[in-house]
């Protein structure tokens, strides 16, 4: 009975502040979505510490630190298995840092990579639910309620969550709690801490130290003046007082943290690009350096794409060098593919071609925008298995020829209903010739077309004239015609030409026609009926 | 009922004496008098054609037309269905294929400038199941280059024409069918250079019954 009075009296709270703090809302970016606490959720925060040092290639085996800026004052971020053993510690000042050990290797944090490091986390946490918020730099943030279920109850999912994460050298912080910025401030502050109801909530909060909630430097040194440490402290002072002296925000995270406000938070949605960088340790330029880094680019994509049951038709690589533009490799396939080893032959192809101005310094993976597509399934449920196979070894075989001789050389040809001979045909590109079949040709449009060559020059040749006569090998001897050919006067190519089949004294039989330029009449060749 | 022992001769894997009681797969030729030159079977599969043409337009097309449709039809709606056209001199054109019955969706063209990526190419299309012929147009090749070639048509079933221009006649070749065109006012003369178990042939018109 204490639950439904609890709901109607945060609603009625949410609409006072709503009238008095609405801007407050109109500012958050679109795309965001409300999420009332008032409904039942279970937040687990993740909270990243080593990132910064995780997402840089620092070799452990070194004493190495990160810190934000190459200054003698910044504190280090992160520190090195062998830095740590030589006592510098996270927080020390660089120039102390430098101080205990000799060769010590400076790394400066790099934005870019952490984003991408967290963002790589936030999709693998996305088995477990679909309602993912990432909290940067270090944090994501996962609301599991949903998911409970399918993975047999909190521990359970908890479970095997951490134990991916363990696995790839990962050591998350981690909390449970109903609302996001408490579970967020949990797993700061006191980690593998399990928050369920409201009323823990409110006791686990109230011991929380103030710096758990990353609030600005003055925030927390006015709260130090006032002699508040921990959020319950906080929590104790009047309400006006606290938004007077340390401003809206700042009470507004403190009644999300306590269930009191809806979070507003922006749902983390994947991306339709697949994005990846790498920066090689060791700049090279040969295809044995290369491949393996290739590969392995590859092989995130195929995770990137395998979890979205999807695929695509096209990657690029963009090889960076050092003062000199980029090397791009475009690498399509006719049929879409996801996994590395679709992939693989045709890499090979262009890589084995491929000349470098300079070694590769770092490596983009880009690919094109996926599509939805369903493996297929065992034998046992394919209609056509043996006819899928061929079709992917169709496929194969034309981008492997793609790769290597370019898409222009690769084609196929398809017959148009056009009178000018020239016209009567296209090139179908590489990418149609297995997804769709070339429309079938009426027989009609055929049955009053005389016989065509099949050999077509694909310019017509001015033949020398002897006596009046044409000549190719020899003097030409005319044995059928003429057919006028008139057509394309509203297209600005018009054509008015008598075509006649011909012999030359060798008997090969050529398609030649006779038309008018500005010198008076020419004959001209068009065809070889080989 | 098949027996795999049936199916093992059929590939020609098995070397038996009497060579001519063995079924080797073949398409026929389409032309009477070629087909009778050729051991009653047609053009052999999974081995190499050599053509040797005085000039492009000589009349090989119309040689390889109805043995192309048989094959052609055979692939009508199934995966293996491409005539791979390695670097032809000119454009196939496909309004004089539909009338000769030939779908324009069978045609695969290849263009390939050097000479090894045009043997390169012909490999490849071997090598897959998507493919029902190969016809090439080299010049010069290298004696091993043919005998790779050979080697990778041994392992398909397609049919594989090298058009070679005619000066080609006195280099050696592995072909198992060589053949010098010469067109005639009536028609098309085919000099039967060289071919399986027997000896060199002259057919005066070809393409007549």
């Amino acid at each position: 009975m204490r639950k439904p009075s609890k709901v109607t009296r945060q609603r009625s709270s949410i609409g006072q502040t709503d009238d008095l703090f609405a801007p407050q809302l109109v500012v958050a970016s679109p795309p965001m979505m409300l999420r009332s606490v008032a409904a039942k959720s279970c937040w687990l925060a993740l909270n990243f510490p080593t990132l910064s040092a995780v997402s840089l290639p620092i070799d452990h085996a070194q004493a190495a630190v990160v810190v934000a800026a190459m200054q003698r004052d910044s504190a280090v971020l992160a520190v090195s298995v062998l830095a740590a053993q030589a006592g510098i510690t996270v927080g020390m000042p660089l120039s102390t840092a430098e101080l205990r050990v000799d060769a010590l290797r400076v790394v400066v944090r790099e934005a870019w990579r952490e984003q991408q490091a967290l963002v790589k986390r936030a999709e693998q946490a996305q088995r477990y639910t679909s309602w993912i918020s990432l909290e940067p730099p270090t944090a994501v943030l996962l609301e599991v309620q949903g998911s409970l279920s399918l993975f047999g109850g909190l521990e359970s999912l908890r479970d095997q969550l951490l134990a991916e994460f363990l696995a790839q050298g990962d050591c998350p912080q981690w909390a449970v709690a109903p609302t996001p910025k408490a579970a967020l401030w949990l797993a700061r502050a006191c980690p593998s801490t399990v928050v369920e109801s409201m009323d823990a909530l409110r006791s686990v909060l109230a011991d929380m130290p103030l710096w758990a909630t990353h609030w600005p430097e003055a925030v927390l040194s006015t709260c130090q003046s006032l002699g508040v440490r921990t959020l319950g402290e906080l929590r104790r002072l009047p309400r006006d007082g606290v938004q007077r002296r340390l401003g809206v925000p700042i009470l507004h995270d403190l009644q999300e943290a306590y269930g009191e406000r809806p979070s507003v938070r922006q749902r983390w949605v994947m991306p339709e690009r697949f994005y990846a960088r790498v920066d090689l340790s060791d700049p090279t330029s040969t295809t044995s350096g290369l491949l393996p880094v290739m590969q392995s680019l590859l092989q995130q994509l195929e995770t990137f794409l395998e979890m979205r049951s999807a695929a695509v038709s096209s990657v690029k690589f963009r090889l960076a060098h050092r003062a000199r533009l980029p090397t791009v490799l475009v690498l399509g396939r006719s049929l879409p593919a996801w996994r590395m080893a679709d992939w693989v032959p045709v890499l090979a192809e262009r890589v084995a071609n491929l000349v470098l101005s300079a070694p590769v310094e770092s490596m983009v993976l880009r690919s094109s925008a996926w599509i939805a597509h369903r493996p297929e399934s065992g034998q046992l449920t394919a209609h056509d298995p043996r006819g899928a196979a061929l079709a992917a070894e169709a496929g194969l075989f034309l981008d492997r020829l793609r790769a290597r001789l370019g898409d222009q050389a690769v084609q196929g040809l398809c017959w148009v209903a056009e009178h000018r001979p020239e016209r009567a045909y296209r090139s179908v590109p590489v990418q149609h010739l297995l997804s769709t079949r070339a429309p079938i040709v009426s027989t009609r449009a055929l049955s009053g077309l005389t016989a065509r060559p099949l050999w077509l020059l694909r310019a017509p040749l001015l033949l020398m004239q002897v006596a009046g006569k044409p000549c190719y090998g020899g003097p030409l001897l005319l044995c059928e015609g003429a057919e006028r050919i008139e057509s394309g006067w509203w297209d600005g190519c018009g054509i008015a030409r008598d075509y006649y089949r011909a012999h030359n004294p060798h008997g090969i039989r050529l398609w030649i026609f006779r038309a008018r330029v500005s010198t008076g009449l020419q004959w001209f060749l068009h065809g070889f009926f080989a | 009922m098949t027996l795999p022992l049936d199916a093992l001769l059929a590939t020609m894997r098995v070397w038996r004496g009497s060579v001519d009681s063995v079924a080797c797969p073949a398409v026929s030729t389409g032309w009477p008098k070629l087909d009778a030159a050729l051991g009653s079977v047609g053009w052999p599969l999974g081995t190499l054609i050599e053509l040797l043409v005085p000039t492009a337009g000589a009349g090989e097309l119309s040689l390889l037309l109805p043995a192309l449709k048989t094959l052609a039809d055979a692939g009508e709606g199934a995966h293996t269905r491409w005539l791979v056209w390695v670097s032809p001199p000119h454009v196939v054109y496909p309004p004089a294929l539909q009338q000769a019955g030939i779908a324009a969706e069978h045609i695969l063209l290849v263009d390939a400038v050097s000479l090894n990526d045009r043997l390169w190419a012909i490999e490849q299309s071997l090598r897959t199941r998507s493919c029902l012929a190969v016809l090439a147009w080299v010049d010069t090749v290298d004696d091993r280059w043919l005998r790779r070639l050979k080697l990778a048509a041994a392992d398909s079933v397609a049919l594989l024409v090298l058009c070679r221009p005619v000066a080609q006649q006195v280099q050696p070749s592995p072909a198992s069918v060589r053949m010098v065109l010469s067109p005639t006012m009536q028609g098309l003369d085919v000099h039967v250079i060289k071919r399986k178990d027997r000896g060199a042939l002259w057919i005066r018109d070809a393409l007549l019954g």
